[in-house]
Formats: C-alpha cells, sequence, structure tokens
C-alpha cells in the first residue's frame, strides 16, 4: 500500500493543540481529542499484499448470488464466488481492461476447464477444472455441487433472479442438467441458443455452490440455506467475506488457497467501507483515506481526478437515458407529438453541462459497434425549430402541459429534466417536473404507470436479440413504452434463438428500423462509467454490470 | 398503622405509578404500531416490484409476493406481524433478508453511544449557560447566551456537520476522519456492550478506546449544539421566571448565599417546567441523529430507517418505529419520575 495514507492518518489524528478557552463544547472535544491521541496512528501495520479501501455509498443487502441488491452488493457476489464460464475482456488504450462490447460469444471457460459444445448448439459438455477448492470448508468442487446449484436455482418457489435468468438461458428443469462423472456435467437445451445458453452462465447468478457448507446451514424452514447465505460466502472465488458490520463495513480477505494463486501486489483484504454522504466520501478521497471512491456524480469525479494521485476510470458503457412516452395515451399516441419532444432534448448541452463531457449521444437501444445495430432511421436532433413544426403539424397540441416523472435516487436525471423543461419552454410546451422517491418511481415504473418520464437501463448481454426482448418487444419487460408491432414481434420470436448470421442480424436491423422511425423513446445518451481510484491500484476491469471484480486488481 | 407499613406505603405508591405508565406504554405503542402498519402499507411504493426487478415474469412477481407474505390480506397480515411482535420477532427485513431484531440490536448501540453523551452534554451546557444568562438578564452574557442559542437552533444540522468536519478533521487536523464509529483499520473490540468506548476498555484495548472517543467527538458536538440551543433558550426564561419570585427575594433578605439560591433553590424549581423537553430531545436525537450518521457514516438505526422508507421495506419501517416509541416512552416516563423526586407537590398518580 502507498505510504502517502498512513501518513496521512497520523497527520489526521494529531492531538488537538487548540486553545481551552473557548465555549465548553470545544473544550470538551479538544479534551476528548488530547485523550483520543493518535488512534488511527496505533493500528496495526498492513499486511504484506496490502488493503484495499473503498467507500460504498450504502449498505450491502443480501450477498445470496440469486438475490444480491446494489452493484456494490454484486461486487462481493462477484468476487467470492466463480462460475462455470467467466466474462471475455480486452484491454483499453487507458491502461485498464473493459469486457468486449459484442459479448453474443465472450465467454471464456472458467471453473469449466473446457466446454464441448455439440453442433446444433443444444448439448453443453462442461469439463470441470480440477483442484478447485471451495472456500469454506476447502472441499474439493465437484459436479454434485453443480447439480446441488442447478437445484437451488430451479427451487419452487422460485429464489430471487435465478428462475429468470435461468429461464433465458433456456434452462428451466433440473432434468436438463446430468453428472456424467464426478468431473463432468452436461446441460441440454431444447433449441439451439449459442448467445443465450453461456452468456447468461456469466452473471452472477449462476455462481456455484459449495453444496457441503450451504447444507450445514440449512433447515427445514429454510431448506435451501437462504438465510445463512444472505451473510456468508460460499464460494471458490479469489475472496470471502471475512467480517460483516451492518450499515458500517465489510471485509474481504483473500482466499490462501485460491486455485488462480495471486500475482504479486494482490490485495489481502479489501475493506468497503459504507460513507452514505457524497461530501464525506468525496473528502476521503481527497484525504487519501479511501483507495477508490465509488458513486461520485461526474462534477466531482472529474474534480477529483484532476488531484495528483487519483486517476478516473472513465469507460463508455450501454446505460442508456431516455425520455420514455406512453405510445398508447394522449397526446404520446401522437407521432407528431412524439417527435416534437424528441426534437427539443438539448442532447449535446445535457453532456457538457450535466456529464462534463463524460457521455455521448446514441440513435437506437442495439448500440452502435454491435452486429446488428441499425440507428439510420432515428431522425431527430436537437432542432427547437423543428420541433415547433412537428407541435403545429400535432394540431390539437397548443398549449401543451405535461409532466415529466424523475426518480429522486439521480440528481444528474433531474438536472436532465431541468434543461429539458426549459428547451421544451422554449417550443411552447409547460412540463412540470415531478420527482418521485426511489421506491415510489420503481414500482410505477415497474407496474407500467408513467407516461412521459426519464428511464435507464443496461443489457447485460449486448446481443440485438436480447435488447429486442428488453425494450421492443410488446411483451418485453423493459417496453416502458408500450411500443407495440406485429412485425417486431414475429421477427423477434422467429430469430431470438437463432445461431448468429447474416440473416438473423438483418432481421434486428430491421426491428430497429421500425421501432425508432416511429421514434417511441426520446434517446438522450450513454453516459460514462466514472470510478475514482488511486494511481497505484493497477488491474482495473470494467464489467458490463458496472462491477468490480476485486480479483482482478493489484498495487502496481 | 405500624411504623413499617407506614414506611412502604409511598414505594408501593412508587411501584404502582410506573407500573400503571408502563400500561400506558403498551398501550401506546400498540396504538404507534397499528397506525405505522396501516400508513406504511397504503403509502406510494411497492416492495414486490422492488425487489424483483424489471425483468421480473408475472410467475417472479407472484413467488416474491408470497415470500414476503404480501399474498395474505391486510387484517391477517396484521394479526401475523402483532402475533410475531409478543415474541420479539420483528419479522425479516424486505432488503437485507435479515431479522429486523437483528439488524436493529446491532445498529441500535451505535446510535445510543452518540446519542447518550450528546444529550448529557447538552443537558450540562444549557444548565451552564442559562444559568449564566438567566442570572443578569440582558447583560453582555446573556445576549452573548441568547445570540449563540438563536443560531443553534437556526443553523442545518448537515450544514454544521459538515462545516465542523472541514474546520476540525481537514484543516486543524484535531479529529480523525470521519468513517463512522472507528478508523477503517482499526479493528472492532469484541462485542459485550456494544458500546465500542466500553467494550474497548472491556477488551483493555487503549487503542480502539481512543479512536472510538476520537470518532464520537464531531458528531457529538454537532448534536449538541443543535439540541442544547433550544434546551438552553427554554431553561433561561423558566430561570429568569423563578429567579424573580418572592421566595428567593426572602432567601435573598435572609443572606442565603447566592450559590445556594441559584443553584440549589431556582434551578431546581425552573428544572420541573424543563423535564418534559429534555425529554423530547431526547425522543428527537433518536430520528434527528440521521443527518448527523449519514455525514459521519455512522453505522446507526436513523441511517437504517431512511434505507427501509427509499425502499418500502415494511418490517423494518415498522421495527424503527417501535424503538423509536419505546425510547420515547421511557424517556417521558423518567421525567415523570424525577419531576417527582424534584417537586414534592406533583402527585404520583
Amino acid at each position: 500500500m502507498p505510504t502517502m495514507r498512513r501518513q496521512r492518518i497520523a497527520h489526521a489524528v494529531r492531538p488537538a493543540r487548540r486553545s481551552p478557552r473557548l465555549i465548553w463544547i470545544v473544550i470538551v472535544a479538544a479534551v476528548i481529542a488530547a485523550g483520543a491521541g493518535c488512534s488511527s496512528s496505533a493500528s496495526p501495520p498492513r499486511a504484506s499484499g496490502g488493503t484495499l479501501v473503498v467507500g460504498v455509498s450504502g449498505d450491502f443487502e443480501n450477498f445470496d448470488p440469486c438475490i444480491g441488491g446494489s452493484p456494490r452488493t454484486t461486487e462481493v457476489v462477484a468476487s467470492t464466488y466463480e462460475n462455470a464460464v467467466g466474462f471475455k475482456t480486452q484491454p483499453t488504450s487507458a491502461g485498464y481492461r473493459t469486457q468486449v462490447l459484442d459479448d453474443s460469444n465472450g465467454w471464456v471457460p472458467l471453473l469449466a476447464r473446457s466446454v464441448n459444445i455439440s453442433g446444433d448448439f443444444t448439448t453443453y459438455t462442461f469439463h470441470l477444472r480440477p483442484g478447485v477448492k471451495f472456500t469454506q470448508t476447502g472441499d474439493p468442487m465437484t459436479a454434485d455441487d453443480w447439480i446441488y446449484t442447478w437445484k437451488r436455482m430451479l427451487a419452487k418457489p422460485g429464489i430471487g433472479f435465478c428462475p429468470f435468468e435461468n429461464s433465458d438461458a433456456s434452462i428451466t428443469s433440473v432434468s436438463q442438467v446430468k453428472k456424467i462423472n464426478s468431473m463432468t456435467v452436461q446441460i441440454t437445451v431444447p433449441k439451439a441458443s449459442d448467445r443465450l445458453t453461456l452468456a447468461n452462465m456469466r452473471l452472477v447468478d449462476f455462481a456455484i455452490l459449495d453444496s457441503k457448507a450451504v447444507q450445514k446451514h440449512s433447515t427445514k424452514a429454510d431448506p435451501w440455506g437462504s438465510n445463512w447465505l444472505a451473510t456468508h460466502s460460499a464460494g471458490t472465488g479469489p475472496y470471502y467475506i471475512q467480517s460483516y458490520t451492518p450499515g458500517s463495513q465489510l471485509v474481504l480477505a483473500r482466499d490462501p488457497h485460491y486455485w488462480g494463486g495471486s500475482r504479486p501486489g494482490s490485495y489481502d483484504k479489501i475493506i468497503m467501507k459504507v460513507i452514505p454522504d457524497l461530501s464525506t466520501r468525496v473528502s476521503l478521497m481527497q484525504a487519501g483515506d479511501l483507495d477508490m471512491a465509488e458513486n461520485i456524480p461526474p462534477r466531482q469525479a472529474v474534480s477529483l481526478s484532476k488531484q495528483s494521485g487519483i486517476k478516473l476510470v472513465d469507460v463508455p458503457v450501454g446505460n442508456r437515458i431516455s425520455i420514455g412516452m406512453d405510445n398508447t395515451k394522449p397526446p404520446f399516441n401522437n407521432m407528431n407529438v412524439r417527435n416534437a419532444l424528441a426534437y427539443a432534448v438539448p442532447v449535446q448541452n445535457i453532456i457538457n453541462t450535466v456529464y462534463y463531457g463524460k457521455a455521448r449521444p446514441y440513435k437506437s437501444y442495439v448500440l452502435q459497434g454491435v452486429p446488428g445495430y441499425s440507428g439510420s432511421s432515428y431522425k431527430p436532433v436537437f432542432d427547437q425549430a423543428r420541433a415547433r413544426q412537428f407541435l403545429a403539424a400535432a394540431g390539437d397540441s397548443k398549449g401543451l402541459t405535461l409532466t415529466l416523472t424523475v426518480n429522486s435516487a439521480f440528481p444528474d436525471y433531474e438536472e436532465i429534466a431541468t434543461l429539458y423543461q426549459a428547451s421544451l419552454a422554449a417550443i411552447g410546451v409547460k412540463v412540470n417536473i415531478q420527482t418521485l422517491q426511489p421506491a415510489d418511481f420503481v414500482s410505477q415504473w415497474f407496474a407500467n404507470k408513467l407516461t412521459f418520464f426519464i428511464q435507464d437501463g443496461i443489457s447485460w448481454i449486448d446481443d440485438p436479440g436480447t435488447v429486442t426482448g428488453l425494450w421492443m418487444w410488446s411483451q418485453g419487460p423493459s417496453d416502458f413504452s408500450h411500443f407495440s408491432n406485429p412485425t417486431v414481434d414475429k421477427l423477434y420470436t422467429e430469430w431470438n434463438t437463432q445461431p448468429d448470421s447474416a440473416a438473423r442480424q438483418a432481421a434486428f436491423e430491421q426491428v430497429q428500423q421500425i421501432f425508432n422511425s416511429e421514434t417511441s423513446v426520446a434517446y438522450v445518451c450513454l453516459n460514462n462509467f466514472l470510478l475514482p481510484i488511486k494511481g497505484s491500484v493497477k488491474g482495473y476491469t470494467l464489467y458490463k454490470d458496472t462491477n468490480t471484480h476485486f480479483g482482478d486488481l493489484y498495487a502496481g | 398503622m405500624t411504623r413499617r407499613s407506614r414506611d412502604r406505603r409511598p414505594a408501593l405508591q412508587f411501584a404502582r405509578f410506573v407500573g400503571g405508565r408502563l400500561l400506558l406504554a403498551l398501550i401506546v405503542l400498540w396504538g404507534v404500531v397499528t397506525i405505522v402498519f396501516f400508513v406504511s402499507r397504503v403509502l406510494p411504493g411497492n416492495p414486490v416490484a422492488l425487489l424483483s426487478g424489471p425483468v421480473a415474469n408475472p410467475r417472479t412477481l407472484h413467488d416474491t409476493t408470497i415470500r414476503l407474505g404480501l399474498d395474505k390480506g391486510i387484517a391477517t397480515q396484521y394479526r401475523i406481524y402483532l402475533g410475531n411482535l409478543v415474541t420479539g420477532n420483528l419479522g425479516t427485513s424486505f432488503t437485507t433478508g435479515r431479522s429486523v431484531t437483528s439488524d436493529i440490536l446491532t445498529r441500535l448501540p451505535a446510535t445510543l453511544e452518540l446519542i447518550i453523551p450528546a444529550f448529557v452534554l447538552s443537558v450540562l451546557l444549557s444548565v451552564g449557560l442559562a444559568s449564566a444568562a438567566a442570572v443578569r438578564p440582558g447583560r453582555v452574557v446573556d445576549v452573548v447566551v441568547r445570540g449563540w442559542t438563536l443560531a443553534g437552533v437556526a443553523i442545518p444540522t448537515f450544514w454544521l456537520g459538515l462545516l465542523l468536519m472541514l474546520l476540525f478533521w481537514r484543516t486543524l487536523h484535531v479529529v480523525p476522519a470521519p468513517t463512522g464509529r472507528l478508523g477503517i483499520l482499526t479493528t472492532p473490540p469484541p462485542s459485550v456492550t456494544g458500546f465500542y468506548v466500553i467494550d474497548s476498555l472491556l477488551a483493555g484495548d487503549l487503542t480502539a478506546f481512543r479512536d472510538a472517543v476520537g470518532h464520537l467527538i464531531l458528531p457529538v458536538a454537532c448534536l449538541v449544539i443543535v439540541v442544547s440551543a433550544p434546551l438552553t433558550r427554554i431553561l433561561r426564561a423558566s430561570m429568569v421566571e423563578v429567579l424573580g419570585s418572592d421566595y428567593l427575594l426572602a432567601a435573598r433578605a435572609l443572606g442565603v448565599p447566592a450559590r445556594t439560591r441559584l443553584f440549589k433553590d431556582a434551578l431546581k424549581n425552573a428544572t420541573v417546567p424543563v423535564l418534559p423537553v429534555w425529554a423530547s430531545a431526547f425522543g428527537y436525537l433518536i430520528g434527528g441523529a440521521v443527518f448527523v450518521e449519514t455525514i459521519y457514516s455512522w453505522p446507526g438505526i436513523g441511517l437504517y430507517a431512511v434505507t427501509a422508507i427509499a425502499s418500502s421495506d415494511y418490517p423494518a419501517i415498522l421495527g424503527f418505529v417501535l424503538v423509536a416509541t419505546i425510547i420515547y416512552l421511557l424517556a417521558f416516563l423518567a421525567a415523570d419520575v424525577l419531576t417527582h423526586a424534584l417537586d414534592p407537590r406533583v402527585r404520583l398518580a
């Protein structure tokens, strides 16, 4: 660990030298401060591999891989468990790695040493990696652990997101998962879905569990050990949960027997400290008490990166920010109104003012660069004159008054709403901004009750079929704009589970052309993932779910 | 009536008084829990949708509803909740998946370790300042004290918290970084009472003790400034009134020393009407500490409650309300007992 922080901590708790001739409270504070002395400086010295201190913005939820919660909780799961296959990554010119953009086949073997895929893409034979041991029991991983993991994932009633993710991977019954021998497992799926079965199996939900440890903590009332898994880890990952103080901090310790070994500089401990207040998090990062600070908005992140010793992980990711409009309800069922509202989005102003340039425009939910991308049919650009023309063409929309709903959890979205409100006022549309508490916004959003709102979303798998299934298919779980088109539905159903081909890509290009030509949503921008970290932290790899896997990091 | 039975009467009377108050407290507790139970369920925000996520299919939504026990009628849910409550089971938090009782018991000592010293120091400070100000109303000390209390009442807690942090931590370096109850690298002492200051002493770990005390300074100072201001104002007004009363003029005429008049006669009488305010202040600290807990990363129950509200975590919200109500009720019970001790004219009823 860098010596800078040690010096800083010692400096920060120097005994008080203030005059005692102040008001009582200062006397009391000073006396106690004098008594407190150099508290942190007397802390035990760091272990040889070093400690990484991460400031997170809230408490952790549930460490059960099927349940998880916020990205910080998923980071713990992703660092304590491993899956049959992992994410394929690539280096960037900025010195860190990212997950490959088109990851429909972007997997690498992990707990499976190799995977044999049948010619018709329906049978997957996993040859288990020998020598892998679970942290909890030290027992070797065998096919029995895999079978138990799938039994738990497909249990009734379902546990968390596991049933959904398995269904997306075309695995709906335990009978599809067979033990061939103690080191070989075979999974069969009803129809070819190469991009979905293995791509899904990289997600944290599919973590292979230590069956003995979980069964040991299972009871009649809790047959799958869910209560125990909520606060413990039972995986093969490079780290294990050493201690957890609710609301305060979580300590991950490196498993000395990790099958993957360790590289020079691998961190012995990861301390994830809950620092809920943004100003405090920024101050601690500035003072050198944190090695990494999560959930820092662009303005503060850019400002922090100007400080010596701090660098900014700045990666374009696919967080799609858009203006949602219920295509079935007036006035949004009128395409002229939707066009007017889309032409009035001050995209560049938002990118410059709200995101300090750390964002980029986009024209389709399928991201540019993904095979099968087509953004040419989305025409709107910021043009208030055109917006007025569309408004006039809409006829009865004179003196339009709308309510734009925003989630209060995202201050940047509130800023977007304010800029958008001013832009719409200039074309004669009055907008009232309705800011809802997160629980209220999300439940109304998920229940399809919002009509005009700022939304976002990431697809963990950037396959055009998956993206269509989320946002453009009429039964898609994220089709919050109530877009419905029979041709799109037909193309999706026909091509989603087909192996990749030029014809498949053409089908999804057609889907986007239909969706975008109707201006079903107004695209705003894709904001970058920003993470201020100390310059001494090396090996950072960003995954699409915007999570850090601590096993990647080392002190350089 | 024998001498012994006469001696026992006040004790019996006192026990009856406390028993009656506790019974009343139980009724109030039931009322509060009932109101919050029903109100939290009609407020916007659906925990099933939140926990299931946008990609949930109807089956997942259905399973989540069953898992949370929200498929049953609200009357049945209420009956089950009350039944569990009697056995000390506050249910399972929707978001943490852990028992609310254990969630709260882990966080309560952190909040109490913060608010007990804050309360004691606030009371001591308010007594000192109010006495100094009330002796000579309108003079310099009084004007300064009144100005101070006005500022204390007007300054927003979060602003004061940040200001103290920047001044004493970042600029003057006299207190440790605001990393919660201990420094990031300090190992917490083995838990006995849950209070780090006490547990570290019990374990003989002076490093942890100094660290724990160091981390208490700023959040406690922030709460003391905010809470002592209204207490000082009210006590000062009461003291000015008492100091002008006939019996103190008589005491002065009889040559009773000024110190005795002030601290023995005036303060005792001026404190009686202020006691319920002290009780309120203690109760306020439980919920009001949330800003301080947020700024100083203090893992207390205030922060837990805010997170629970943001995610419609009904059992956690109810658990917090229950604990806060109990603390309020105990504080008022203590105020009643003290009132009787200070003023025998107040009958135990």
